[in-house]
């Protein structure tokens, strides 16, 4: 594992950061803020929507637990 | 039929055997590799199951028809200015990140070099040991029993 950080990481820590920063603004937000609950909620309100979520969670499942260390 | 509500601090008894019964899947894939027939089988099986109880528990019983969610996303795009202003910064921040989230994995993915890592290379730190698969593997489970069942209409529609 090489300590160096490399260009792609510094991304993934922008957007780590990001969502970091807004969840942090949703929770200070008292409500107003549309929150990861009411994201989930919309993802499951129709069968395309929640069909399309179930896909990538498979998939996700697939690629982590079958193809990666 | 009416049901009695349930008693409070008290499981029933098919989510006990549920939660029990991911545990020990859980316990028995933390000790596969990825490349184990045992290891493939589970995922693919468990996901044909997800898809197959999500149309049953959700046969008619789904919030709106798909034409109805599409509509009701049309209608907030069309008339944005007129919603409420965290409601619009919400929708713009949330699309942003998780596209923003996709694509650069996409995109890292296809490019397949050591500075562009994938998110599944990080994930992979934690799934090389037993204990990161097993603890992986259950929040995957409970992720996706959440999805197969959360969020139905109390009545059939």
């Amino acid at each position: 594992m090489t300590s160096t950080v490399v260009p792609g990481t510094v991304v993934w820590l922008a957007l780590a950061g990001s969502a970091v920063v807004w969840l942090a603004a949703v929770a200070l937000s008292a409500g107003r803020l549309v929150g990861p609950r009411q994201v989930v909620r919309w993802f499951l309100a129709s069968w395309l929507s929640r069909g399309v979520i179930l896909a990538a969670w498979g998939i996700a499942g697939w690629h982590v637990f079958c193809q990666r260390p | 039929m009416h049901r009695p509500p349930p008693r409070a601090g008290i499981v029933p008894a098919p989510y006990a055997v549920l939660a029990v019964s991911g545990l020990a899947l859980s316990t028995w894939q933390a000790h596969l590799s990825r490349h184990s027939s045992g290891a493939h089988w589970s995922v693919a099986i468990l996901v044909v199951v997800a898809f197959g109880v999500a149309l049953l528990l959700g046969r008619g019983r789904q919030r709106y028809t798909t034409r109805q969610w599409a509509a009701r996303n049309v209608l907030f795009v069309r008339t944005w200015r007129t919603q409420s202003r965290p409601v619009v910064v919400s929708a713009l921040v949330w699309t942003v990140l998780i596209v923003g989230v996709v694509a650069w994995d996409l995109v890292s993915f296809v490019v397949q070099s050591h500075t562009l890592p994938t998110l599944s290379y990080f994930i992979g730190h934690v799934t090389r040991y037993p204990l990161g698969r097993g603890l992986l593997f259950a929040a995957w489970l409970g992720i996706g029993a959440y999805l197969v069942s959360a969020r139905r209409a109390e009545r059939p529609q």
